[in-house]
């Protein structure tokens, strides 16, 4: 009986094994799936972020607590460096610089708040800045362009008005 | 139960618990890496889509920018002349001596050594200096003689003068270009166009211009052969004319740089896996089109530097209107360099009998499985290691790419190139085996053309962020300098001409 059942097993075994490998067709994938947007899956669904302008006042929203991205400005440009939470996230050693423009900041190399202008104050022309606050700052923005994604500019509410860049989320 | 069934049972069952372990290890690569082949960026624009890049380099890596030649412990990214100094390597003054180093085989059945070129291209150059004071020389051939090769290998080694590759008539000669070389078949439409000098490759009876052979040098297998090359690799490699190439297409023009071919062939060459690498035990066959067709010439000439940078022991030059099965010439190479359509074209003439059928059928069925088997292939005297197919506007579905790689036995590379780059734009994966079901979606022709190449990236240009697809722009080493505000933009986006999407997979399918 037991070798009539392990016969009747194996027959079943080799004719799938068989079956398959000289009769079945080629194996397809299915295009639409690979190319339509619907059915996306979780990783997709994080779409890049859209470069757009920033007013300081919507810039001040991107401080990682408001809003969980954290954004800083660096001479006219704004940086998304939410991949260093640990430096500029709450309670991070650079925490002040979240959601602000900390050009005179990285100057100055301060991290005090007195160097870090309110988002309903005017931007920081850096007009007094000498030469070695200079130098200072263009070491930290050639870090900053090497190592985070840039996401937009930091323009005036005056400038932003008329941008054709505006920004979609609500400040 | 006796022992005999009991065993059968045991062996059974472990049969079937290892299956999932015995089909990963057949299988070429891992399913869940095509799955995401490019690293996608962070950022983009409204209404454009994110750079896209291959995942060999990915966004905060650099892109290959060269050849990464070794000098001490730093890394450079070479010249020109660097290949020509490492195809060199070996070469011996005495004609015959069996050293290793390539032969070059052209379409008209010459073939030389590379010492023989070398001699070669160095009197090219030396004559070409006494022809013409300008720094520009012009060339319009289908570049399937040995002429237009060795010339092009002159300007881009030797000389310091500029090639003008023209691939249309121009409408008027272009500015401090004095000499123009032809094909013959076309010198009589360049005689109008106030060329100073017209020089033929070929003979024709025409006191008004004189062919390359007389007043340069006659391409005669018995010349002389010279390993003498000038270059030091080790201080002169910032030596070099820095634009020793430039298309004219419609009448404009785009200058490429040597970075433009270093970065090329190094993206080309490095990012192969090691068993799959060109050596000098390769033998390369490059299919060109007898068209003066820019992409043809582009595939070419990256082909010959990858070819002379490796060392293979053999490149073969043909027309691809001779190619017409798998003959000795197919048979001979190990890495193969053609068109799709060409392609397509020598394997289904190529006569098999009912059983190779069938043995053709169950490779393509494991095939597109991603278990690579070589049971289909076609004639016994094949064996190629690596297939590159020059992706042409008629293109191949992805299920006959997955006949022709069970008939010929090997991996297929599908590459695009373009005008406006050296080398390929898109690449797909050595290892991709999947088949697209149907390869149309509303209403539209869907092609994969692959990732970037790793000199470039890639992003979509769209009507508006709703559009489901884009037109395809390129930036990157690779790419050449065409005219500001009509070839590239301020951040140096170069329009590919080329419109699709980019998929989860990360690949880019083209829509017709």
């Amino acid at each position: 009986m037991a070798d009539l059942i392990l016969i009747a097993v194996l027959v079943v075994v080799v004719t799938l094994i068989l079956k398959n490998v000289l009769f079945s067709s080629v194996s397809t994938v299915d295009v639409v799936k690979e190319i339509d947007e619907s059915g996306k899956t979780k990783e997709e669904e994080e779409e890049p972020t859209v470069i757009q302008d920033y007013t300081p006042r919507m810039l001040s929203n991107y401080n990682g607590f408001d809003l969980e991205k954290i954004y800083i400005g660096v001479r006219g440009k704004v940086y998304d460096v939410s991949s260093g939470r640990r430096f500029y996230g709450p309670s991070g050693p650079y925490s002040n610089f979240a959601g602000h423009d900390a050009s005179r900041g990285l100057a100055k190399n301060s991290f005090e708040l007195e160097v870090i202008r309110s988002w309903d104050e005017p931007i920081d022309d850096l007009s007094d800045l000498s030469e070695a606050d200079w130098t200072s700052l263009k070491n930290w923005e050639g870090m900053f362009q090497g190592k985070y994604p840039v996401v937009g500019r930091l323009v005036s509410e005056k400038e932003y008005k008329t941008s054709s860049n505006q920004a979609h989320v609500m400040d | 139960m006796s022992l005999f069934v009991t065993l059968i049972l045991i062996a059974l069952v472990t049969f079937i618990i290892c299956l999932p372990y015995i089909k990963a290890n057949l299988a070429d690569i891992s399913p869940s890496f095509l799955e995401r082949q490019s690293s996608v960026g962070p950022t983009r624009k409204q209404g454009e889509s994110t750079a896209y890049r291959s995942v060999d380099v990915p966004h905060g890596l650099p892109l290959t920018g060269g050849l990464r030649i070794r000098i001490g412990y730093k890394l450079r990214d070479g010249c020109l002349k660097d290949i020509w100094s490492i195809a060199l390597k070996g070469t011996s003054d005495t004609p015959d001596s069996s050293t290793a180093s390539t032969l070059i085989q052209f379409d008209n059945g010459v073939q030389l050594s590379i010492g023989r070129i070398n001699h070669l291209i160095h009197i090219i150059s030396s004559k070409l200096e006494k022809l013409t004071q300008s720094d520009k020389i012009g060339i319009f051939s289908d570049y399937l003689s040995p002429q237009s090769v060795l010339l092009t290998l002159s300007c881009f080694f030797v000389s310091e003068k500029t090639l003008v590759n023209f691939n249309s008539l121009p409408k008027q000669p272009v500015e401090d270009l004095d000499l123009i070389i032809v094909d013959k078949a076309h010198y009589q439409k360049v005689l109008s166009l106030g060329f100073s000098k017209v020089i033929v490759i070929g003979d024709v009876e025409d006191p008004n211009v004189v062919s390359f052979d007389e007043s340069i040098v006659p391409i005669e297998t018995s010349i002389k052969s010279s390993s003498d090359y000038s270059y030091k690799p080790n201080e002169e490699y910032m030596d070099f004319n820095n634009q020793p190439y430039t298309e004219i297409n419609d009448f404009r023009e785009v200058h490429f740089f040597q970075r433009s071919f270093v970065s090329a062939i190094g993206a080309r060459l490095l990012s192969l896996p090691t068993d799959f690498s060109w050596s000098e035990s390769d033998s390369l066959l490059i299919g060109v089109s007898s068209m003066i067709d820019p992409c043809s010439k582009n595939a070419l000439i990256t082909n010959l530097l990858c070819g002379l940078l490796s060392r293979v022991s053999k490149i073969t030059i043909r027309s691809e209107d001779k190619l017409q099965s798998v003959d000795q010439y197919v048979s001979d190479a190990t890495i193969l360099a053609i068109s799709d359509q060409t392609l397509n074209r020598i394997v289904s003439s190529t006569s098999v009998s009912l059983f190779k059928k069938f043995e053709i059928n169950r490779a393509e069925y494991f095939n597109s499985l991603g278990f690579f088997t070589t049971i289909g292939k076609i004639s016994p005297g094949l064996h190629l290691k690596l297939v590159y197919s020059l992706q042409t506007n008629r293109l191949i579905t992805s299920r006959q790419y997955n006949t022709l790689r069970s008939s010929l036995g090997a991996r297929i590379i599908r590459e695009k190139y373009s005008h406006v780059v050296v080398g390929p734009v898109l690449k797909t994966n050595i290892f991709e085996h999947r088949v697209l079901s149907h390869e149309k979606f509303n209403g539209f022709s869907i092609s994969q053309l692959g990732v970037s190449s790793n000199a470039l990236e890639l992003k979509l240009k769209k009507k508006s962020d709703d559009d489901n697809t884009g037109e395809l722009y390129a930036r990157g080493y690779s790419v050449g300098k065409g005219e500001e505000g009509i070839d590239y933009d301020a951040e140096f986006w170069v329009d590919l001409g080329i419109r699709g999407k980019f998929a989860k997979d990360g690949c880019f399918y083209e829509y017709k």
